[in-house]
């Protein structure tokens, strides 16, 4: 591939990675925030009723 | 493709009689494959952040990104070999498991991306090439490979 190509391929890949990886954290949110509250303490449950 | 068969012969190889009898052994792998994945993370933002010239703009990018690139195949095989090991002690429970997946996915291609865009592209000139070229090529690799790691390490938690 040609170096024009390959500035041409390189930013639309990059710009692909990175919508995903942020569609992929985002949706994945929830989980995280509970699987680091599960694992590392329970400061992310409140005690009030 | 369902790759099933794939696990089922891991989960019954050598391998892993070795890994699940061995805790040991086990242990010391997984030592090699959290020091390559630090290996491989500071390869790439020792080199990425040059490229975005965050870090050591006293010395060439050329020079940087091709002395990391070095160390980057270095960890990249160190991790896949222990991989495989540490895999096939768990592995029909991996083949369920969505972060196992991720982690697959971003590896790979991770590695494409590296051997096949960044590589050929970083051969030329560094000043020649398009400059947003460049930041985003950067920007991307940090991203795959932090996912690579985060979700390896999120394995751990499901």
């Amino acid at each position: 591939m040609n170096k024009a190509r390959l500035e041409k391929v390189a930013i639309l890949l990059s710009s692909v990675v990175v919508v995903v990886a942020i569609i992929f954290w985002v949706a994945q949110v929830g989980d995280l925030m509970e699987t680091l509250c599960l694992a590392y303490g329970d400061w992310c449950f409140s005690d009030d009723p | 493709m369902d790759m099933f068969f794939l696990f089922e012969w891991l989960d019954t190889s050598m391998l892993a009689d070795m890994s699940k009898a061995y805790g040991g052994v086990f242990a010391v792998v997984q030592m090699l494959h959290l020091t390559a994945l630090a290996l491989l993370g500071g390869t790439v933002l020792v080199s990425d952040l040059r490229l975005l010239g965050v870090l050591l703009n006293d010395v060439s990018s050329e020079s940087v990104v091709s002395n990391m690139d070095r160390w980057f195949s270095v960890a990249l095989l160190l991790i896949v070999v222990s991989g495989v090991f540490m895999s096939s002690a768990v592995a029909i429970k991996l083949y369920y498991n969505e972060m196992f997946w991720a982690k697959m996915i971003g590896l790979f291609f991770g590695a494409a991306f590296v051997y096949f865009i960044r590589r050929p592209l970083l051969r030329h000139p560094h000043d020649t090439i398009n400059v947003w070229s460049i930041r985003m090529i950067a920007i991307s690799s940090m991203i795959i490979w932090f996912t690579v790691a985060a979700s390896g390490r999120w394995i751990g938690f499901s």
